[in-house]
């Protein structure tokens, strides 16, 4: 038999107490932060019939992913010749 | 750090940490996962550190979440509606003629949805194991269903990712039915949706391990161990520890369809760690018999014997002809080995019948050959030739391709007229256990 799954928003919550510091870390703005956690999310409400092993390290490496790219493109525009 | 700290250093190190943050010391000290996450989380910048978060910030991130959330929890309950609604769609549209699945699919809003795309990708991939090309038309009929979404309700790149899904299932269903031309096509076109999609590894991991089965089937053994290796390392990186347990199983197989299972062993015992018996009672059992042939196999039947008394209560949970079959099989082969040949021959003779009643032709072939050795063995003519006269309803079943029918043809007129050497019956079961997976091979009658 299945196991229920908790939901998205269930494993969010518990990621919550330390998404702030890696937003802060990577200098990601506020609405860019609950752009990329939407996003993430929503990709991981998507995949829920893989029925993932780990959903909340799923979350945060995409999370974490999404911020480092965040982070590069802006240093990018800041200085095009990097 | 590039030099190991004294053990001053450390303990030092240690007794500065509050309790809570020790726990999490502890649990690195033994977790190889946890260790292998800290290389995500924000790296110590050297240039320009962060000041630290004033409150403000924080209060502002906490409101981005807590928006975040509310968004997150409406597109969940919509698409667990979805998921609710999607059995029923699923059965309404396969209640209809094979040729108007389409039609309603087009033109039908109902029906697209991302729960009814997810439902018919999934079963695409069940059904095919039983019959590949019914599977492969609802992979089919998913990626039609998916040309409909609304990629912006639903995002064009986890479409995408749905489509490589799809297209990889395809791929292993075209596989299935050993059409390769058709499954390497299925495979390009998971790639190039990949590209398309979120950049999700699990994704690339899912497509490798479904492709390394056709380099397999293809024979390119290294190929096919190349993929699985990288599934395996993304699986386990990103702890999916039961989908690697089951790539090293199919690792173990590649191994052993290579002609070397010895090389499977090691594999086996490792998937056996990983594998959520739970999860997927079937990959267990199907581990845990592998493991037992290969050791037959490689000639350590006493330890084959072993393994097999503690996988007996495995066994005896999934009572259908399939496993009991394969069960008598390799208690056969182990009884052979430990030189008890009456009780060998007992066992052979379960699985033969439990076979020739299924209707699985190759395996009653096979099967029929270690009875053939036993025979030829002992010199048991009589036998032989009875064995080879109960082989008729193979040849007739039409469902073993012509070089295997080439080899028993062979075996069979030897008998007959009394000159089936020993050496005769090895080589013919040789052969059928090589051509089993290599369709391509021929037989030659003279050695």
């Amino acid at each position: 038999m299945e196991r229920p799954q908790d939901s998205c928003a269930e494993i969010l919550d518990r990621l919550t107490y330390m998404l702030p510091a890696v937003f802060h870390a990577f200098g990601i703005s506020e609405a860019r932060a609950q752009a990329i956690v939407e996003d993430a999310c929503l990709t991981l409400a998507s995949k829920r019939r893989l029925r993932l092993q780990n959903p909340e390290g799923w979350l945060l490496r995409t999370i974490i992913d999404a911020c480092r790219r965040s982070a590069e493109e802006e240093e990018r525009v800041e200085d095009p010749s990097a | 750090m590039k030099i190991h700290p004294h053990d001053d250093v450390l303990e030092e190190f240690l007794l500065s940490q509050e309790s809570g943050h020790l726990t999490v010391l502890r649990h690195l000290q033994w977790c190889a996962y946890c260790r292998s996450r800290l290389a995500y989380l924000p790296r110590e910048r050297h240039a320009e550190a962060k000041p630290p978060m004033r409150d403000g910030a924080l209060a502002g991130y906490e409101r981005a979440l807590e928006e975040g959330r509310r968004t997150l929890e409406e597109r969940e309950a919509a698409l667990d509606e979805e998921r609710d609604e999607a059995p029923g769609l699923f059965v309404e549209l396969l209640d209809q003629p094979a040729d108007q699945r389409e039609t309603l699919l087009r033109n039908t809003s109902r029906f697209h949805t991302w729960g009814v795309f997810e439902l018919l990708v999934e079963r695409s991939l069940e059904v095919a194991l039983l019959d590949p090309a019914r599977g492969e038309n609802l992979g089919l009929l998913a990626l039609r269903l998916s040309d409909h979404l609304d990629a912006e309700r639903y995002g064009a790149e986890r479409i995408a990712d749905l489509q490589a899904r799809a297209w990889a299932y395809i791929g292993n269903a075209c596989r299935m039915r050993f059409d390769f031309t058709a499954a390497e096509e299925a495979f390009l076109n998971a790639r190039a949706r990949l590209k398309e999609g979120t950049g999700d590894s699990l994704e690339m991991a899912v497509l490798l391990d479904l492709r390394a089965s056709l380099r397999r089937a293809q024979r390119r053994f290294d190929e096919s161990l190349r993929m699985l290796g990288r599934a395996v390392k993304i699986f386990l990186g990103t702890g999916e520890r039961h989908r690697a347990g089951r790539s090293l199983v199919n690792m173990s197989t590649v191994h052993h369809e290579a002609g070397d299972p010895a090389a499977g062993i090691p594999l086996l015992l490792q998937a056996l760690e990983l594998i959520d018996p739970e999860r997927e009672p079937r990959l267990l059992l199907c581990a845990r018999h592998n493991l037992i042939d290969y050791t037959a196999g490689v000639g350590r039947f006493q330890e084959a014997q072993k393994l097999y008394r503690e996988a007996r209560p495995l066994y005896r949970s999934f009572n259908e002809p399939w496993v009991q079959n394969r069960r008598s099989w390799v208690r056969g082969k182990i009884a052979r080995g430990l030189g008890q040949l009456k009780l060998a021959e007992t066992r052979f003779l379960a699985a033969r019948d439990g076979f020739l009643k299924e209707g699985v032709p190759y395996d009653t072939a096979l099967i029929s050959l270690e009875l053939a050795l036993l025979y030829a063995e002992q010199g048991r003519t009589a036998e032989l030739k009875r064995l080879a006269a109960e082989m008729v309803p193979i040849f007739a079943s039409g469902k073993i391709h012509r070089e295997a029918l080439a080899a028993l043809t062979f075996l069979r007129q030897a008998v007959e007229a009394e000159e089936a050497s020993l050496e005769v019956v090895v080589r013919v079961a040789d052969f059928l256990r090589k051509s089993e997976h290599d369709p391509g091979l021929r037989f030659e009658a003279r050695g």
